[in-house]
């Protein structure tokens, strides 16, 4: 048993925490040698680590009482009550701080209490103290009843009265009387914060949280800060904004508040009602009249608005929003550009400017307001105007060089292939074609050329790669509705060509017609169409057909897909008629550039003309490789 | 009556103090810093190449910010009446942040130290006046180290008493030593009828006061005679226009127009003054209620059967027919309420004089609300500080150099609200009402102010320190009401705005006034050896001083609660000129002697081992700081007296 004991002690001993009682150690030192303060920055670091501590605690607030803190010494005091709740004697203590410390309704409250308490000595001093305070409130209280019944109109009769009701722990009457004096002085709005004080300790919450609600919307800063201190993380809801209303009926931006949670509900009709009581308050808000043009669809009400709208840009840039919203993208642009001839730093109203011009097709405008709006200190603005300044910019600027490249490797023909192009695209304004210079390359790494060039010995137009560089000129239209057309003569220069036998330079020509579109975003479809001439390939001319189908996690770096392919020809070559189909994946890592990626492909795929000798009519193919594409 | 509130407002607008400095530089200027010091603070604002350099990063959260909370002092909501969107930063680890967004925690205030230079960042401009947005900007250069050069020693604070009983007095009063205060007034009529050990309390007080150089006066709030009289005297109660005892806020109102009333009012209040060792008494706001006028008879006094009669006599009408809107009789009764208010604040300066009679050290000072900016008290309270001023001083000029009493003008409620600016007009209106405008002293109020006014409702951190600093500048003296509420954080950065430091450039000082400047080693000042020092400080009178170092003397003493005027070296030691309302010490570590009034008198020791004399209240007075025998000075020093 000894044992246990000392285990026990030397367990409690080494476990508590050493630093913590040397600074409490070090606290009552200083205290007991006249260094107050030093004990308290002691006593107070000491209790940050150790807060149960009460006796450690009580001390403290005694010694704030020396050094003249009196309300930190009634909140340590209430913390060690928490801690330790069946102190009587602190409680008596804690009512005369609340008391001293201008909390009188609290002191009350725990006088009351404390006339049943089991301490002798407690009971006695609280009922005399208790006596002699109800006492004076009482005849006070009668003599400011007899004064707000004579001095009704008085503000500041029914504040004395409330007050007077709320020491005495009347939380109703108080409530009633602050309600009044609220009502007598509306612009007094710290009343609200009265009023929601004793309703809530009236147990009517709903009044409570209405009178904060109302305080927190007011236009006095000060007291809406104290509000929103007082008030729950969540949103109010529509019959609080009610009540508020009830209580604070000449408050504007509760109204308003209102009328748009309605809006957001999808209860127009009701946001419609809140907005038209409150224009018959308000007649002039702009911002309820906004509203009720767009709920009623009233022009000549939103034309109205419109001309205030110098006086109120708040109203106008909310027609603006809304225009946006709606469609209504020339009535949009005339609210912005109001907006922004008023208020010039407005750079929300810029990119918004730029977004509409967008959604107009006028993006020689966009980009002009998109360039401005990637100032704004916002950073979420100036980055969304910089990203749209960037995709907007290459459309416009007066050329254009695009660069692609796709390595990949190929298990059907167990090669690694790599096709490329730089192409430079100048825009000459008034002209409907683009003139163009290009550089392709057609490579391959060279481990089967033997294969591929097999015994026939010249290599043919079904190989993959050509093992050259085709430099040409020539022009191409502007892609509308995904359909372009293109054109080009070069020459194409065969760096493989002296072992092969062939000339080394030979003439290229090559046109064509493109089709590309997508459709969806999480679930999504792409396709491509080409038909495309090549005079080295016989002046045949090829048809494909690329389809991909997939499924994408929003933000996610992977992509599936399932691919549907289908090559043909003009002159029923057997190589060029064939259909494939098979999954695929792609992927992209975030810090990576943007226009690269990697992806696997694995194709299963059918000739659909009788093929070569030697020539399987079905294959399967996985390709790996990678796509990166850039614009300057 | 202070702590009430009322609907006006003033719509007065002021003219700026100081149109030439930046809202920055009036906080340096509030600090105590002179011109020449304001490089040393350097202040950036918002995000710049600049602060990208000294490693205040842009971060990627805009945050709207309404609301700020300061280390100074956490729990204090600091609300900005206008909110602004800021790019939070992410400041590197050199810098310390004081001040922080209230809901995302975004930093809007730091500092740092480069060198001997010290970097004060705030995420926004700092507001027209400098603290309407980072009210402890003061308190952030405070622990940056800066430090402003010169102390003033001579404030004053309303004490009450019913808040510190349980405080230990001696560290209360040395606080306030350290504060830079000379002198409190305390609530004296808690203590009419007060239990022996409130009353040993008291003493015990004033005692230790005195032991640190600090005056204590007794504050009456007449027509408040005391709970007890209320109590003990229900016939003497005054009454409000609705015919209730006039028992207003914590006020008990007296019916002093009544003859006996006042009699028993006077032997209360005399009584109390002789049981104690008061250095004076503050005859404080003996007027009328209330601020709201005649708007609110239920607070409108006096209304006693007796001040009926006065009025009806003065008015030969119904004096509540004054009450009615647009009366004709309304401009009569408020000149007749006028008039009383100073037939009675004469007849208690009259009683007060008996006792300056037998007690000469006693000082007298009065407290008056202002009505010469706020026009309307005179018709609300029926103050009129023209009035009295007046009548003071034809009562006083019967005897050749009577000293008037001080007369403290109390701002009114209604202009708590208004800038610092407020007080050079406030000294503005009173000149000419008086032939000794240094009795002028202002008193500041420190309370919360039912007005909107941001970012705190109670004065604090740049805020008051502008505000002392104003009204430093322009009166004498300056009183705070009141001592409890004067924030920790606050009291040690009252004493640098207060001192009037004009300039400071390298060993030349000038000072509009008496104070202590900081100093390292022995010193001599205009080539004298300078003996009223104390630790790291020198006493400079007002005027340009040239401060060296030097051999300097070994004897140091510290005079308290007294101006020194003029210094002269002698044969012996030093002769002063001083002037001092009340007592006053010289203090020091050192046995020292002085000669007074041709009487040599040597330091007693105290109880803490100091050596200390006492010299009497003077408007002019002259005493001889010897020097010790065993330290003859050269015969050949010539005498100089410090310039003022």
């Amino acid at each position: 048993m000894r044992a246990a004991c000392v285990l026990a002690l030397t367990f409690a001993i080494c476990s508590f925490p050493q630093e913590t009682q040397g600074e409490l150690d070090r606290a009552y030192l200083a205290l007991r040698g006249g260094q107050l303060e030093q004990a308290a920055d002691l006593f107070q670091s000491g209790l940050k680590k150790q807060p149960d501590h009460a006796g450690a605690r009580i001390d403290y607030a005694y010694l704030l009482l020396r050094l003249g803190q009196t309300v930190e010494a009634r909140e340590e005091i209430r913390i060690a009550l928490e801690q330790e709740p069946e102190r009587e004697a602190l409680w008596l203590e804690y009512a005369f701080l609340c008391f001293e410390t201008n909390q009188r309704p609290q002191g009350y409250e725990v006088f009351l209490r404390l006339r049943n308490t089991q301490d002798e000595a407690v009971r006695k001093s609280a009922s005399d103290t208790f006596a002699r305070i109800d006492q004076t409130l009482k005849i006070a209280i009668e003599r400011w009843r007899r004064e707000a019944r004579e001095n009704g109109g008085s503000y500041s009769v029914h504040e004395e009265l409330a007050r007077l009701l709320e020491e005495r722990n009347d939380w109703v009457g108080a409530a009633e009387h602050y309600r009044i004096a609220f009502g007598l002085r509306p612009e007094k709005r710290s009343y609200l914060l009265d009023i929601a004080r004793v309703e809530r300790e009236a147990l009517r919450v709903d009044y409570a949280m209405a009178a904060l609600l109302a305080a927190s919307r007011g236009a006095n800063a000060w007291v809406a800060e104290q509000a929103r201190e007082r008030m729950t993380q969540r949103y109010p809801y529509v019959y609080e904004f009610q009540y508020a209303i009830q209580m604070d009926p000449m408050n504007v931006p509760l109204r308003r508040e209102l009328g748009f949670l309605h809006l957001a509900m999808k209860e127009e009709r009701e946001a419609l009602r809140v907005f038209e009581e409150l224009l018959r308050l308000a007649p002039e808000d702009e911002l309820a009249l906004a509203q009720v043009a767009f709920l009623k669809g009233s022009r000549e009400m939103l034309a109205k608005v419109a001309e205030k709208g110098e006086s109120n840009l708040s109203a106008v840039r909310e027609l603006a929003k809304k225009s946006m919203d709606k469609g209504y993208l020339k009535d949009a642009l005339e609210y912005l550009t109001q907006v922004q001839k008023a208020d010039p730093q407005d750079y929300e109203a810029m990119l918004r400017l730029g977004w509409t011009h967008n959604m107009l097709k006028n993006d020689r405008e966009a980009i002009k307001w998109f360039q401005l709006a990637r100032q704004s200190s916002d950073p979420k603005v100036a980055k969304e105007a910089d990203e749209a300044y960037r995709n907007l910019r290459p459309a416009l600027a007066p050329f254009q060089t695009t660069s692609w490249v796709l390595p990949f490797y190929s298990s059907r023909w167990k090669e690694v292939f790599t096709y490329g192009q730089t192409k430079m695209e100048f825009r000459i304004p008034g002209l409907g074609v683009r003139p163009y210079l290009s550089s392709r390359l057609i490579a391959d790494w060279g481990r089967n050329r033997s294969l591929v060039t097999g015994p026939g010995g010249a290599l043919g137009p079904q190989s993959l790669s050509e093992g050259a560089v085709v430099a040409g000129a020539g022009v191409a239209t502007p892609r509308r509705h995904g359909l372009m057309a293109w054109g080009e003569a070069g020459s194409a220069w065969r760096y493989f060509s002296r072992s092969e036998g062939g000339a080394r330079i030979k003439p290229d020509y090559r046109a064509g017609v493109n089709f590309a579109k997508s459709f969806g975003e999480g679930g999504w479809w792409s396709t491509t169409l080409d038909a495309v001439f090549l005079s080295r390939f016989d002046n045949n001319t090829l048809f494909y057909s690329q389809n991909r189908i997939g499924q994408t996690r929003a933000d996610g770096p992977l992509r599936f897909y399932w691919n549907v392919n289908l090559t043909m020809d003009a002159k029923r070559q057997d190589w060029a008629n064939f259909v494939e189909t098979g999954p695929g994946l792609r992927l992209h890592i975030a810090p990576l550039p943007k226009g690269l990626y990697f992806s696997v492909d694995y194709l299963e795929g059918w000739h659909l003309l009788p093929t070569a000798p030697g020539r399987a009519r079905r294959f399967r193919d996985l390709r790996a490789g990678l796509w990166y594409a850039f614009t300057r | 009556m202070r702590l009430l509130a009322s609907f006006f407002l003033v719509f007065c607008a002021l003219p700026g103090a100081s149109p030439a400095l930046s809202p920055w530089q009036r906080i340096l200027r509030a600090y105590g810093l002179p011109p020449e010091d304001w490089a040393r603070v350097e202040h950036l604002v918002g995000h710049s190449s600049l602060t990208q350099s000294l490693g205040i990063g842009l971060g990627k959260q805009t945050v709207e910010v309404r609301q700020i909370r300061d280390i100074t002092r956490p729990e204090l909501p600091l609300i900005w009446e206008k909110p602004e969107k800021v790019v939070a930063a992410v400041l590197s680890p050199e810098w310390t942040v004081f001040a922080r967004e209230r809901w995302q925690g975004a930093p809007v205030l730091a500092g740092r130290r480069v060198g001997e230079k010290v970097l004060l960042w705030t995420a926004t401009a700092i507001g027209e006046r400098g603290y309407e947005r980072y009210p402890f900007l003061p308190q952030a250069m405070a622990r940056l180290g800066v430090v402003a050069p010169a102390r003033a020693a001579n404030l004053t604070v309303f004490f009450d008493a019913s808040h510190r009983l349980r405080v230990d007095v001696p560290y209360l009063v040395k606080r306030w030593r350290r504060a830079g205060i000379s002198s409190i007034h305390v609530t004296s009529w808690q203590f009419d009828g007060a239990s022996p050990d409130k009353s040993r309390w008291l003493s015990r007080l004033i005692e230790e006061s005195h032991a640190q150089g600090i005056a204590v006066y007794a504050w009456l709030e007449l027509p408040h005679v005391s709970g007890v009289f209320w109590e003990q005297h229900p016939e003497c109660r005054e009454k409000t226009a609705t015919g209730a005892d006039a028992e207003l806020d914590w006020r008990q109102l007296v019916n002093l127009v009544n003859p006996a009333c006042a009699d028993l009012a006077a032997q209360s209040i005399l009584a109390l003054l002789r049981s104690y060792d008061w250095d004076g008494a503050n005859l404080g706001e003996l007027y009328f209620e209330s601020l709201e006028g005649f708007a609110n008879r239920s607070r409108f006094t006096p209304f006693s059967a007796d001040a009926q009669q006065y009025f009806r006599e003065k008015l030969q009408a119904d004096p509540a027919e004054a009450f009615a809107e647009s009366s004709p009789l309304r401009p009569a009764f408020v000149e007749a309420r006028a008039e009383l208010a100073a037939r009675l604040q004469m007849e208690w300066l009259a009683r007060l004089d008996q006792l300056q009679k037998e007690r000469p050290d006693f000082d007298i000072m009065l407290t008056h609300i202002d009505d010469r900016l706020d026009t309307r008290m005179r018709e609300a309270l029926g103050a009129d500080s023209a009035r009295l001023l007046a009548a003071t001083e034809k009562a006083g000029t019967a005897e050749a150099g009577t000293t008037f009493p001080t007369f403290l003008i109390e701002d009114p409620a209604t202009v708590w609200h208004l800038g610092p600016e407020r007080y050079r007009e406030i000294r503005a209106r009173y000149e000419g009402l008086t032939a000794q405008p240094e009795r002028l002293a202002i008193d500041l109020n420190i309370v919360e102010r039912y007005q909107e006014v941001y970012p705190t409702k109670q004065q604090t951190g740049g805020e008051l320190l502008q505000l002392v600093h104003e009204a430093a500048q322009n009166f004498d003296q300056v009183a705070l009401y009141f001592e409890a509420s004067l924030q920790n954080e606050d009291l040690p950065l009252l004493a640098g705005a207060a001192a009037r430091l004009k300039a400071k450039q390298g060993e030349e000082w000038e000072l509009g006034g008496q104070a202590w400047v900081a100093v390292e080693g022995p010193q001599r000042v205009d080539g004298l050896e300078w003996p009223f020092a104390r630790k790291g400080e020198l006493l400079l009178t007002a005027g340009k001083h040239t401060v060296r170092a030097g051999s300097g003397t070994t004897l140091a003493v510290e005079p308290r609660n007294l101006v020194l005027q003029s210094v002269q070296q002698t044969e012996q030691g030093w002769s002063a000129v001083y002037r001092a309302s009340t007592q006053a010490w010289l203090i020091s570590s050192s046995p020292f002697r002085i000669r007074l009034r041709e009487k040599e008198i040597a330091a007693n020791q105290n109880g803490r081992g100091e050596w200390v004399v006492r010299l009497p209240r003077a408007k002019a007075g002259e005493f001889e700081l010897l020097a010790g025998p065993s330290e003859p000075l050269p015969a050949e020093l010539p005498l100089t007296q410090a310039r003022n």
